[in-house]
This record gives structure tokens, C-alpha cells and sequence, in this order.
């Protein structure tokens, strides 16, 4: 599995942190990906996660007219949203502590 | 602040894309506009298209659509729009000569062919969509548009040969079909704000009635100056709105 591929995997996971930090919109949370490391990945891959995560009611979307011209999405985690990040971060902690635990034998 | 041309035909393109694949015009006008204020963003900042797409931007196109759930109400209204416009031609001259009898053949027909016209359509737009060179092939619209003419002449003919159940309408349910017919065209009209259909309507039997009843032609004469003058408004109608469409 390539590093691009296992970072789509966990994206998802991400996304719903950041987004739970505060309302957010597109630009903003790729720029933000970006700053915590996620380079290898364009800045487009966030909308179709961004897209599925509102159908599966994770997040909403609110309208507002932005400085730049058209109307801005911005998104907000909901009830369900934040019950999915806290099992996200149930299991990254189970992954990571595993991988850790097995790189740190072969040291 | 205004967009590059490849950020512009990028949007352009997924729009096209997303509609001809059948998706809801609310959700995809949301993602086009959401796409449009990031682009702007990014161009500020210095970076392309490429910053959004990655390498294939037609990959990029297929992995948004991926995700928006095909609109069958939608496409069902799209489907009979085109079947009602296109059989209110033929209904309506019908109708001026008195004919009111129709075949399951050719209603169903007709249906059938408006079905195919309109599959076949999307997927030609949805190929130039994703295409490389910014041209739509012309040609490829211009053969499948004659065709789908072909088809319904060819329905014609084999309706004059082969008999199948016949529904036969009183004068009066046939001119109140009639009626709801352009009522139909009018109020789908001032919907989409597109007014092509009913101009062509208008110009086409307006200018028949009279030179049959205030002129006194020849019935033949009457619907060939009309389909003349059909042609010439929609051909300029076109036109007008493709160098509209260019100067937005």
C-alpha cells in the first residue's frame, strides 16, 4: 500500500477533528490539512470525503456569502459526526499503539 | 476577481458532467459554486487548477460524481419535457387538420425514441466533458441529432404500415389536450427561463393560421412557410444565446 493510499484511508477521521475544532469551509481545511503534514495530497481529494461524510450525516453544510464572491459552505460536525470521530479515535489509538509496539521490537 | 481559462473550463466541464450523468441541479450547482470560491482562493495564492485536480482532472470529475447519488425524478422530467416539447409539433399540426387518432405505436414510439435521444445525448456531453481539447465535437451532435430525425420519420412510415390499438380522442378532449399542452410548454418555460420552445411553437403554427384562414392558401404552402420560419428562429435563437453565453 503506497503512503498516499493509507493516508485516504484515515482522512476521513481528520476531517472530523478538524471540523469539530470549529465551523469551517473547503479552502480553510485543505490549507489546514496541509499545515499538519497531509502534502501529498491534493487539495481537491477533500470535497468527495466532504460530500459522502454529509450523506452519511456527519456533517452539515450552512450557506453564507463569502468576501470572495460566491456563497461559502461551511461545515459544522453533528451529533453523529462527533460519535464517529470518538470511534475514529478509538481505533487510531488501538492501530497506532499496535504498529508502535511491533516497530519498537524491531529496534 | 475573475478565474483562468482552464480553472473556468474545468468548472464548465463538471457542471456538464455532473448534469448529464443524471444529478440533482441543486446539489450540483452547490459543489460548482464550492469549487469556484476555492479556485478563486487558490489562484490568489498563486496555485492552478492542478492544486484541485491532481493530474487528471476527468478522474477528478468521476470521483466527485461518484458520490452524488443519481436523480431519477429529475431525469424522469427531464425525459418527458423532451417528449412532450418535441410530440407537440406533430400533436398540434394534427390537431389543425382535424386529426385526432393515435396509435400506441407511435405515442409509445415516440417515448421511446425521446429516451434514447436524451441517453445517447448525455453520454456524448458527458465524453466532451472529460476530453482534453476544449472543442465539442460538433459533427458527433450534428449525426446524432439526424438520426434521432431519421427515427421519427421512420416511426411515421412504419405507423402508416403496421396497425396497432388506436385511441381516438373527441374534438373538444382534443383541443383541451391541446390547450394543456401549451400550458404545459409555457409553465416549463418560465421555469428554466428558456423560451426557445415556445417561440418555435409560436412561429410555427401563428404564421400557418393565417396565411390558411386570413390568406387562403394552400394547406402545403401554409406549413412550409412555417417550418421555413421555424428554422430561421431557432437557428437565430441559438445563435443569439450561444454569444450570450460567451460574453457571461
Amino acid at each position: 500500500m503506497s503512503s498516499t493510499q493509507m493516508l485516504k484511508g484515515i482522512l476521513d477521521g481528520c476531517l472530523l477533528a478538524l471540523i469539530a475544532e470549529e465551523e469551517i469551509y473547503g479552502y480553510e481545511l485543505a490549507t489546514k490539512l496541509k499545515a499538519y503534514g497531509f502534502s501529498d495530497i491534493g487539495e481537491g481529494t477533500i470535497y468527495p470525503l466532504l460530500i459522502r461524510m454529509q450523506k452519511l450525516g456527519w456533517i452539515e453544510a450552512t450557506s453564507r456569502v463569502s468576501p470572495s464572491g460566491p456563497k461559502r459552505k461551511y461545515y459544522s460536525i453533528t451529533t453523529s459526526g462527533a460519535e464517529e470521530l470518538t470511534a475514529f479515535k478509538e481505533r487510531w489509538q488501538y492501530l497506532s499503539t499496535s504498529v508502535e509496539s511491533i516497530l519498537k521490537e524491531d529496534d | 476577481m475573475t478565474l483562468s481559462t482552464e480553472s473556468t473550463r474545468f468548472l464548465e466541464d463538471l457542471k456538464v458532467y455532473l448534469l448529464a450523468s443524471g444529478k440533482n441541479e441543486q446539489a450540483t450547482n452547490e459543489i460548482v459554486l464550492e469549487l469556484e470560491d476555492h479556485l478563486i482562493e487558490a489562484e490568489a495564492d498563486g496555485k492552478s487548477v492542478r492544486s484541485i485536480t491532481g493530474e487528471s482532472p476527468a478522474a477528478y470529475i468521476q470521483s466527485i460524481s461518484h458520490e452524488m447519488a443519481f436523480d431519477s425524478k429529475q431525469a424522469f422530467w427531464t425525459i418527458m419535457q423532451v417528449y412532450l416539447g418535441a410530440s407537440s409539433f406533430l400533436y398540434l399540426q394534427n390537431l389543425l387538420n382535424g386529426t385526432t387518432t393515435y396509435s400506441i405505436l407511435l405515442v409509445g414510439g415516440f417515448l421511446l425514441i425521446s429516451a434514447v435521444y436524451l441517453t445517447t445525448l448525455a453520454l456524448l456531453f458527458r465524453q466532451d466533458a472529460l476530453r482534453d481539447t476544449a472543442r465539442p465535437r460538433l459533427l458527433r451532435y450534428g449525426i446524432h441529432g439526424s438520426v434521432h430525425l431519421l427515427l421519427i420519420v421512420g416511426l411515421l412510415i412504419v405507423n402508416g404500415l403496421i396497425d396497432s390499438p388506436k385511441i381516438t380522442l373527441s374534438p373538444s378532449v382534443g383541443w383541451l389536450i391541446g390547450a394543456l399542452l401549451i400550458a404545459w410548454i409555457l409553465i416549463t418555460a418560465w421555469k428554466t427561463k428558456t423560451w426557445i420552445l415556445p417561440i418555435a411553437v409560436f412561429v410555427f403554427f401563428v404564421p400557418q393560421l393565417l396565411l390558411l384562414f386570413v390568406f387562403n392558401l394552400s394547406e402545403i404552402t401554409a406549413v412550409l412557410v412555417s417550418y421555413v420560419l421555424t428554422s430561421i428562429t431557432i437557428a437565430v435563437t441559438f445563435i443569439r444565446s450561444s454569444k450570450n453565453s460567451k460574453a457571461d
